[in-house]
């Protein structure tokens, strides 16, 4: 019983994370019709800067939360630039190799400065374990699911309620329509990434202390994000949510039972549903007039 | 014109003979290492004891009046890179000598291209026990041993553990050693009329191994062998505190790996492994130390076992070759296997090596440690 317990926590909390990472492949898939194949490369980032700030610069924890968020929303903006915005003109696809090599520059980059080693993140709520009907809980663990929560909900509030937030709706909808209300769609597609890229380190500094800190950690998180948002349905940020979290689940579930099957099983639920629904679990039907 | 270009490319050949000329004044011994990966940590302390062992011997004037070269590859823990760099060592710089790796797949893959190649080979670090008998069969072994072997390092935990424990669990990890672990000890267990209660197999990089532990915690173990590198260690006790499962923990000297030692006191105390040495031992063992300390590793706990082990290997070799009078692989191998008085750091090995024994360490040269408040603390059983 407190097996299925530890998976559902540990599950949903690295569904969170899931969730978070998904949402920014949306965010910009929508606006732009292309997404950040290194976006697992910036949680690792945005996990490795926080770290640098809590443990090397002594500063508090939501400091260096903030800090690793405005690093890598910053290399989000630098890639919009860079990496996306040039490429569209030339070749329609090639954001897709020009965001692997930005990845793969940022791995490299960040083995340089950290050293390759796992590093363990200490958990600012300390690493005694809860006990919760007989299953061990990192603190942590509640943190991240609770953090996840509150961000996603303040996203979709943003999105619904400012300004800001519904422009960003419009460009995602019909970019010349938008820019034809006044919108300045260009500003709109650097926001959509500087938010995605801040998620990402947001979900890298948060999962670290319970993964540790390492320069290879995040090919494997991405990967395992990207299925979510195509399993949810990459157009919209509820089937991302939900993607992230069932992925995770399974995954866990699965962990306890056969630990083997681990992996196979997030790629087997990926296949499976997408055999069913193409478009993801909560993609809007396409409509057609022909 | 014409004449400035005959001047600038005659000055390049000059310029060229010039650095061909220095580099073939050197012995070239190609290092095959982890710098990457999940075998760094350990592939670090494997450069910085040969580092210590060739700066040692360069500074006295070389072997045979030649400066020693190591040529460095990074292996990332990686078969495929292994061979790929082994390939490029023998064929391309045309190396001496081998000297690596830390992974027992690795060396396992590309020990065949150095017998072939008659290249002699010491292996200070990567610990399966078949790597020294893949060629014991043929007229010339070419592969040696510096490091503990898992033959002795299993057999030095499981006489232990089979007096200590009830019912002995392993978990093991999805690579060579690993697997050739779980093999030795499934054997050695044997021998002694045990069989293990549960075995569970976990992947590199892991960190979350409840789900393992949860199946040894409900066989019963009181005892858990691990077979696998520092990290997942480390990532197997702070697993264990979530399941609320407090076995002993025992294994190889990769429970000295620095990320054990990172784990907080209350979850490496009490766990046990393998070593054969530590920087107190000796004066040469202290000696060498202190220049860790200084160059490599400036504070903080690190394995002088590997250290120890690696600078053995280098000085085996280099002992051999000038003993060999020549670069010919052949007769550095007959050397080597020849080796007799070796003074090594904590003690002299009378004569090491024999046709049908290519290991520097036998069971009797090593013995248990415990954690214990962060520091390892020798066992006496």
């Amino acid at each position: 019983m407190e097996m299925i317990v530890q998976a559902l926590v540990s599950g949903l909390a690295m569904g969170s994370i899931y969730a978070l990472i998904a949402i920014g492949f949306s965010i910009t898939w929508n606006t732009t019709k292309s997404l950040n194949f290194g976006q697992g490369e910036f949680l690792m980032v945005g996990a490795l800067v926080g770290l640098s700030c809590y443990l090397t610069f002594h500063l508090p924890f939501v400091i260096s939360v903030l800090a690793a968020v405005g690093v890598v929303g910053l290399l989000g903006w630098l890639l919009e630039r860079l990496a996306i915005r040039p490429i569209r003109h030339l070749v329609s696809f090639g954001w897709v190799m020009s965001t692997i090599g930005v990845g793969i520059i940022l791995k490299n980059a960040a083995m340089l400065v950290w050293g390759t080693n796992q590093i363990t993140f200490p958990s600012p709520f300390g690493d005694q374990v809860v006990r919760v009907f007989g299953a061990g809980i990192y603190p942590q663990e509640i943190f991240v699911i609770a953090i996840s929560m509150a961000v996603l909900t303040a996203l979709d509030l943003f999105q619904r309620k400012t300004i800001i937030g519904k422009a960003l709706l419009a460009t995602a909808c019909n970019r010349e329509w938008a820019s034809l209300m006044g919108i300045d769609v260009n500003k709109m597609i650097v926001l959509s990434f500087m938010v995605s890229s801040g998620l990402a380190a947001l979900g890298g500094v948060i999962v670290a202390p319970i993964t540790t800190a390492w320069v290879l950690m995040g090919s494997n998180l991405g990967l395992k994000a990207f299925c979510a948002a195509v399993l949810g349905g990459v157009e919209s940020s509820r089937g991302c949510i939900a993607g992230g979290v069932l992925l995770g689940v399974t995954e866990f579930l699965i962990a306890s039972w056969r630990p083997d099957l681990r992996d196979f099983s997030v790629f087997a639920l990926l296949i499976v549903i997408l055999a069913l629904k193409p478009r993801g679990l909560f993609a809007a039907p396409k409509v057609e007039k022909v | 014109m014409k004449a400035r270009v005959v001047f600038v490319v005659f000055l390049a050949m000059l310029l060229n003979i010039g650095t061909v000329a220095l580099a073939q004044e050197g012995i070239k011994i190609g290092v095959d290492t982890p710098l990457t990966g999940s075998g760094a940590t350990p592939g670090h302390l494997l450069l910085w004891g040969f580092q210590i062992a060739v700066d040692e011997v360069n500074a006295k004037g070389g072997v045979l009046g030649k400066q020693i070269i190591p040529v460095v590859r990074d292996d990332e823990s990686q078969v495929q890179k292994s061979i790929s760099n082994i390939k490029e060592l023998v064929y391309s710089e045309k190396v001496t000598a081998m000297f690596g790796p830390v992974n027992s797949g690795n060396a396992m893959a590309f020990a065949p291209i150095l017998q072939q190649e008659r290249i002699p080979f010491v292996v200070p670090v990567a610990t399966a026990t078949k790597i020294t008998q893949l060629y014991q069969n043929e007229a010339k072994n070419y592969v040696f041993r510096s490091a503990l072997p898992d033959n002795g390092q299993v057999q030095r935990m499981v006489a232990w553990g089979v007096k200590k424990f009830k019912k002995i669990g392993l978990a093991v990890d999805s690579t060579g050693y690993g697997q050739f672990g779980q093999q030795n000890l499934v054997e050695e267990l044997k021998n002694k009329s045990v069989t293990p209660a549960e075995i569970v197999k976990f992947n590199m990089g892991d960190t979350d191994m409840t789900s393992q532990l949860g199946k040894l915690k409900a066989a019963g173990c009181d005892g858990v062998i691990v077979y696998t590198l520092g990290p997942e260690i480390a990532n197997i006790l702070r697993s264990a505190e979530k399941i609320d499962y407090h076995p002993t923990f025992f294994g190889p000297w990769t429970f000295f790996h620095n990320e054990v030692g990172d784990v907080p006191a209350r979850l490496s105390n009490g766990a046990v492994g393998v070593l054969s040495s530590t920087a107190e031992d000796s004066d040469k063992a202290r000696e060498i130390d202190r220049k860790m300390r200084e160059k490599y590793v400036k504070e903080g706990f690190y394995p002088f076992t590997f250290v120890a082990v690696s600078y053995e290997g280098a000085m085996l070799l280099f002992d051999a070759i000038a003993r060999a009078g020549s670069l010919d692989g052949e007769n550095i191998r007959d050397a080597l296997e020849n080796t007799t008085n070796f003074k090594g750091v904590t003690k002299t090995f009378a004569k090491p090596f024999s046709k049908e024994k290519h290991e520097l360490y036998g069971p009797d040269d090593m013995f248990l440690s415990m954690w214990k408040d962060g520091r390892p603390v020798q066992l006496k059983d």
